[in-house]
């Protein structure tokens, strides 16, 4: 039975139709007649009828295109406009450079579409500036000029490339209704998944809506949110609430706290903005300073000044006095939207809003969050008590809060004595238990609460399960490894048998670069650090503990005790250690103005340096480069001067003989030295950096980076080398060299052979400038400081590695020689004892599973060397790369000269580990894997396919390939019939006395080879390919072929067509081989003894195969594949198709321990485990190997 | 080549047309194929294969093409993809209906629209899609968000969209307004303050 409600509504939808088709139908000016001649018609409907007209209107808003009425200036005075940031509020903000510093700033302006603004915006618009003026807190914009250009006023600040709190809530509730439903990861990550997603759509995240984000209806269950979520938002809200004390402490009380208006940048940096409605008291009269808007504030968007859901309730009173306390207020409905994830006030109008937020209590936190904990939930309501007096009486203590919640402390919300001694037993787990012994007797309540704790559990299994996800796939901060592990840790526990998903995760945990600070020294401006040979680490800077008067100094640590020991004699400048070990600095003297080698041990001047001008000295506490530097056995110093004649110049002089080496004439704000004392790098304030040969002054290169002023600058070993024989290791060849700007690019080249040839370029998230730059001791990876973090980059592929922030400025660096530590020195902005430091950062490139790095493009197919100590690879784009097993440092990476597919070429070690071959369509090529040299080159050769090495042993380099009469044409496997000229298989000795004359050809046969082996002991070929005249009666053929008697040993024929072209995979040591039918997992692919060709398993499938197959690499459940071992059902590990493709999975060393994959997705690198390490670190993460 | 054999009633001039017409709605047909495709069948159902499917079945129906004024070009394609996923879809799981948009799977066709404009007005269209696709989110019914999708987002107008959708153009309106009508609740009444 239809009831009368819905009768009527079908009536006013039938009705509602014909309105909208008439609606759409009719010219836009007579569409108001229209509605109202409906809404006369039918005024039952009218509502329904208005409504539908207005979110027509809405929704026509997210779809078409609306035209821009207003173009962008190009430049407001010494700013040059680049491009509009996205920005709701009044005015418009630009992205811009400021000139001539380079400066990336953001330049807001108060005109709207071609109009010019209102008085109260004016007013609105100089109120910011003033509040800004005010303030100098590190959290807080700061305001960098103010101007006018015609009848635009504009002013500048740094440009935060970064997301709000707001946009964030809308990522995390994005990402939890898209499926992954559960806990959330933290803030800093959903920061760099909005920017992802922002990159992704081309769009800006900077600067979120004005608007409150609506109510989340999707998400209608109640939330679970991840420990890391909700200890990044208090720790977030602590350091605004201070930002806002710090505000209030200047009386500037903002009004507008809300989660739009604070801000997360790449570094993590929280930041307060937009101070647009801000109050300013003047302190000598008490009264507002900032009258315009006070004075008019109908002109403010809704009757108070504010943003309606997040008013306190003091200020809808036009009257009211307004103080720190709404911004406490404006803290409580941020924290309340970021745990809740919709807003604590929402109402259809202003005026329900204002009853809502005066009268109304929000709905407990409880009923959108499981896990809200307690105290946060406490904190909340206390500050948004409708009572300015019940609230935190400034937001200081508000920040006082969470910091006591973030530490485990007790807060001041909650007094109860069971909270206490909770707290208290977690940080005394020892004395917790005893107590709890005595009072066990007396507990009746537990069981109820074990009850509580099963479910909450339950919760928090989903939630660590996402939490590992998250860390998995974000870009990794440090220490993410920690915490990844304690989850797993906790998880396994909780496991019973094998979870292909927490396998996934954990071995996630076990690849990837991670940091840990492994000590800091404390109270010292650093400006200069090195690592000697033995780890020793020597620092020069100011030392700036408050009881001692500030005194330049250096000091030397022997990377073990807990103490540095002093060094006398130190001034500012370069620090290093001689060859011998003994440490050294280039002191340049601010006051004599000299410049002086200081042996630091004894202490003496080793020499003086004679000046042909004056030195231009560096400043102590600045992040600027420093205009002396030094190679890091002091044998070459390098200064910058200004000639008696007032020309600048960079001069040089040999540290070991004390005497003049060059003077070259130009300007530079950067200055860097080749290790070896080869090459100087100088860079301008233009952006361009120059090269010259130290010995003959002459100029080796020119480069230009970005136009902004280049900051830093680093020479490191190039690991990679040409192929042009006989071309000598010229210096430009050896170093690769890096720089840094203050617009925050980075760029590294290859110096050599010809010109020099980019390989990195970069620009930060952040617009700040780049400070330090260090390159890897295998060159494959940077080191690079800005502003609160260092980044590790790998140079060819430009993939980022980690981020580890610092809070301070990080402008030294120095790496020890094996690479796994990294000492940075810090200045700091505002010179604080406890924030300067010099950090001594263990990095661990790999916890069980190395990565492996250096390629510019994808790796394509990986191998073990027999000998064991090298891991070898080629990449996509024809790169050779060669890394010691043991430590994972790249040996080099090589350039082929010539190839068509890398399943085509044919690599291989030399029996003593020192050279590696290389042979694919026309040539081959042999390198010293130690110098880079290119010993030898084969050209001539006829164009060949599926070329296959083996280098047994010394003078016997067998290559085998398939190739056709004529030299000149290619043995295509497509075009069916007979095929002129004839199919032949050839075998070379390239060491051989005539190594270009095949020593075997296989003629009488017409197989179309499509893959071929070679047993590593050189003596037996297999071949695999289709035989037959048409595609019809095309049928798979394989066979081996004894190469001593150019026999066929065995041959396999399928009946019917046998699969498609395949690729052949061989143990490690040649005795078994398996055909994988390309495109396909689970082709009918026996399994077969080399020597005699019997089949073993009549189907087998695997990627990769171990010796004898005990460990192997199959395909596991949903496009995964696992490494396999005998005897064993489950997979010891399974790879996640986001790590890894499974086109190429790499190789099985010979020793049945190592596995050596790819990457992975669009990375480069390569990873390389041992699977007893692997197994032994599952088992330690409690995952039962 | 196998491409001339089977065109014989098309000309060359006519092949063309219809690839430039294809290649001009080729991104946000691909767009809405995605948005439609389960992520559970990816893979084996992708949107790329349909998309060639429905360039094949567009060649052999260019002749009997409804004309400009009966339906737009475009819309006449999306109609061929859509059939086309139909199509593949049963073929994929015989005896089951193809499942309606999953609520994220609208964004697909959203963010799309939000290309080529200044970033300013994109900026601000990504917060007003924000809203509105979860307002979307909200609806109940797929067949209001469809509706919503064909004739707001997709631009088409109620006949084409009756066209697709198979029912009758004052059906179609009917259906709009309802689907207007339950959206006007979920949009948050900041965003509809705002905008008025």
């Amino acid at each position: 039975m239809m009831t009368r409600t819905e009768s009527r509504d079908d009536e006013g939808d039938v009705l509602g139709g014909r309105l909208l088709g008439e609606w759409r139908d009719a010219a836009p000016g007579d569409r108001a007649a229209i509605l109202d001649r409906y809404c006369d018609a039918y005024p039952v409907y009218a509502e329904d009828f208005r409504g539908m007209v207005e979110v027509g209107w809405i929704v026509g808003l997210a779809a078409p295109a609306i035209p821009e009425p207003d173009p962008a200036p190009q430049r407001l005075g010494v700013f040059r406009i680049e491009r509009e940031l996205p920005h709701v509020g009044m005015g418009r903000i630009y992205e811009a450079v400021q000139e001539p510093l380079g400066r990336r700033v953001a330049v807001k302006t108060i005109r709207e579409g071609g109009r010019r603004a209102s008085p109260e915006a004016e007013a609105k618009f100089l109120n910011e500036q003033r509040a800004l003026a005010r303030l100098h807190h590190t959290h807080v914009v700061p305001i960098f000029a103010a101007g006018r250009d015609g009848d635009l006023q504009y002013f500048a600040m740094p440009h935060i490339d970064g997301a709000s709190l707001s946009r964030l809530v809308q990522t995390a509730s994005s990402l939890a209704s898209s499926g992954s439903s559960g806990p959330t990861p933290s803030l800093a990550e959903l920061a760099q998944i909005t920017r992802d997603r922002a990159d992704a759509q081309g769009v800006c995240p900077e600067k979120a809506e004005s608007t409150p984000p609506g109510p989340v209806r999707a998400a209608t269950a109640a939330a679970t949110h991840s420990r890391r979520y909700l200890r990044s938002v208090a720790s977030v809200l602590a350091t605004a609430a201070e930002a806002l004390q710090h505000a209030h402490e200047a009386h500037v009380i903002h009004r507008d706290v809300k989660p739009s208006n604070l801000m997360i940048d790449g570094a993590e940096h929280c930041w307060v903005i937009d101070f647009g409605l801000a109050s300013l008291r003047n302190e000598a009269r008490g009264v507002a300073d900032a009258e315009a808007v006070h004075a008019t504030p109908d002109a403010l968007t809704h009757g108070g000044a504010g943003t309606p859901p997040y008013m306190a309730p003091e200020q809808f009173d036009r009257d009211g006095t307004v103080d720190a306390r709404a911004d406490v207020w404006g803290l409580g409905v941020t924290l309340y939207e970021m745990l809740a994830w919709r807003p604590a006030f929402s109402g259809r109008s202003v005026a329900e809003l204002r009853e809502k937020i005066r009268g109304e209590e929000p709905i407990p936190l409880g009923s959108h969050v499981r896990n809200v904990p307690r105290d946060l939930a406490l904190i909340c309501r206390k500050a948004m008590q409708k009572d300015p007096a019940r609230r935190y009486p400034s937001a200081g203590e508000f920040a006082a809060d969470l910091r006591h919640w973030l530490a485990g402390r007790p807060t001041s919300v909650r007094h109860s004595w069971p909270r206490r001694a909770s707290l208290w037993a977690r940080r005394n787990p020892g004395w917790a238990a005893v107590v709890l012994l005595l009072l066990a007797a007396g507990w009746g309540a537990v069981a109820a609460a074990a009850i509580e704790r099963d479910r909450a559990r339950a919760a928090e299994r989903v939630g660590r399960l996402h939490e590992l996800q998250g860390l998995r796939l974000a870009t990794h901060a440090a220490g993410w490894s920690e915490v990844a592990q304690a989850n797993v840790r906790a998880l396994a526990a909780e496991t019973s048998g094998f979870d292909p998903l927490l396998n996934i995760e954990a071995f996630g945990c076990l690849f990837g670069v991670d940091a840990a600070v492994a000590c800091e020294f404390k109270e010292f401006t650093c400006r200069s650090v090195a690592v000697g040979p033995g780890g020793e680490v020597l620092m020069g800077g100011v030392t700036d503990a408050p009881t001692n008067r500030e005194r330049l100094n250096a000091r030397l640590w022997d990377g073990r005790s807990p103490q540095a020991v002093e060094l006398c004699g130190a001034g500012l400048g370069p620090v290093g250690f001689r060859g011998d070990g003994t440490p050294i600095q280039l002191v340049a003297d601010p006051e004599r103005r000299t410049l002086t080698l200081m042996d630091l041990k004894q202490p003496r001047a080793i020499h003086e340096f004679e000046i042909p001008g004056t030195l231009e000295v560096p400043d102590p506490r600045g992040e600027a480069s420093m205009p002396v530097a030094m190679t890091p056995d002091g044998s070459v110093v390098g200064a910058r001067i200004r000639r008696q004649d007032g020309t600048p110049a960079l001069m040089l002089w040999s540290g070991t003989s004390g005497r003049s080496l060059q003077i070259l004439p130009g300007e530079f704000d950067a200055v860097a030295l080749a290790p070896d004392g080869s090459l100087v790098a100088a860079g301008d304030s233009h952006g361009d950096v120059r090269v010259w040969d130290v010995e003959s002054g002459a100029s080796v290169a020119q480069i230009a980076l970005a136009e902004a002023r280049i900051t830093t600058l680093a020479f490191g070993r190039n690991p990679r080398t040409s192929h042009d024989h006989g071309d000598p290791p010229t210096p430009r060849r050896r170093w690769q060299l890096a720089a840094g700007d203050a617009g925050s690019t980075i760029g590294a080249w290859d110096l050599g052979p010809a010109a020099p040839r980019q390989r990195l370029r970069r620009s930060n998230d952040l617009a700040y400038e780049v400070l330090g730059l260090a390159f890897s001791p295998d060159g494959t990876w940077l080191a690079s400081g800005s502003r609160y973090a260092i980044h590790l980059t790998d140079v060819a592929g430009g993939e980022a590695l980690i981020r580890i922030p610092t809070g301070d400025y990080p402008v030294a660096f120095a790496l020890a020689p094996d690479g796994r530590r990294l000492v940075v020195g810090s200045v700091a902005s505002t010179p604080t004892p406890d924030r300067n430091s010099v950090r001594v950062v263990d990095l661990e490139f790999g916890r069980g599973v190395r990565s492996l790095h250096g390629f510019a493009t994808r790796p394509d197919r990986a191998f073990v060397s027999a000998g064991g100590r090298l891991v070898f690879a080629i990449s996509q784009s024809f790169e050779i790369g060669v890394w010691d097993r043991a430590t994972g440092q790249a040996l080099g990476i090589f350039q082929a000269p010539d190839g068509r597919f890398s399943d085509n070429a044919g690599v291989a070690v030399s029996p003593d580990e020192r050279r590696i071959a290389f042979a694919s369509h026309r040539t081959a090529c042999l390198w010293d894997i130690g110098t880079g040299e290119v010993l030898r080159t084969w050209s001539g050769l006829p164009i060949g396919y599926c070329d296959k090495l083996a280098w047994p042993e010394e003078g016997r380099l067998i290559l085998i390939r398939a190739e056709t009469t004529d030299p000149e044409t290619p043995p295509y496997v497509g075009g069916w019939g007979p095929t002129q000229p004839a199919r032949v298989c050839a075998l070379y000795n390239l060491l051989g006395p005539d190594p270009t004359t095949p020593m075997r050809a296989i003629r009488d046969f017409n197989v179309a080879i499509t893959s071929t082996a070679l047993t590593p002991d050189g003596k037996v070929a297999i071949l695999d390919g289709i035989e037959g005249s048409s595609r019809e009666d095309s049928r798979r053929w394989v066979a081996a072929i004894d190469l001593a008697s150019g026999r066929i040993v065995w041959r396999h024929r399928s009946a019917g067509r046998w699969g498609s072209p395949s690729n052949m995979l061989l143990d490690p040591r040649g005795r078994l081989m398996v055909g994988l039918v390309v495109g396909r997992t689970d082709g009918p692919n026996p399994l077969l003894e080399v020597a005699t060709g019997a089949i073993v398993e009549p189907v087998f499938s695997c990627y990769a195969m171990g010796v004898d197959a005990d460990a192997l690499v199959r395909p596991a459940e949903d496009g995964r594949s696992g490494i396999y071992l005998k005897g064993r059902r489950d997979p010891i590990l399974l790879i996640h198709p986001d790590r890894l493709p499974m086109q190429a999975v790499g190789a099985f060393g010979v020793d049945g321990r190592s596995f050596v994959g790819m990457g992975g997705g669009a990375s480069t690198a390569l990873f390389l485990g041992d699977l007893a390490e692997i197994r032994r670190r599952l088992s330690r993460l409690g995952l039962g190997w | 080549m196998a491409f001339a054999a089977s065109d014989g009633d098309l000309s060359l001039s006519e092949v063309l047309e219809l690839v430039r017409l294809f290649e001009a709605h080729r991104p946000r047909l691909l767009a809405m194929l995605r948005a439609r495709i389960d992520p559970a069948l990816e893979g084996r159902l992708g949107a790329d294969a349909i998309l060639q499917e429905t360039f094949l079945v567009a060649r052999r129906r260019w002749a009997g093409r409804p004309g400009a004024d009966e339906m737009s070009p475009y819309a006449w394609l999306l109609w061929l993809a859509r059939q086309c996923l139909f199509d593949a879809w049963r073929r994929e799981r015989p005896g089951r209906e193809i499942p309606w948009p999953g609520p994220s799977s609208s964004w697909g066709s959203l963010e799309l629209l939000a290309t080529g404009t200044t970033p300013s007005v994109a900026a601000r269209r990504v917060e007003v899609q924000a809203l509105v696709r979860r307002a979307l989110e909200g609806l109940e019914k797929p067949a209001d968000r469809e509706i919503i999708e064909l004739i707001d987002f997709e631009g088409l107008s109620a006949r084409e969209a009756a066209t697709i959708l198979g029912i009758a153009e004052n059906a179609a309106n009917v259906r709009h307004f309802r689907a207007l009508k339950r959206l006007r609740v979920l949009i948050p009444e900041s965003l509809r303050q705002e905008v008025i």
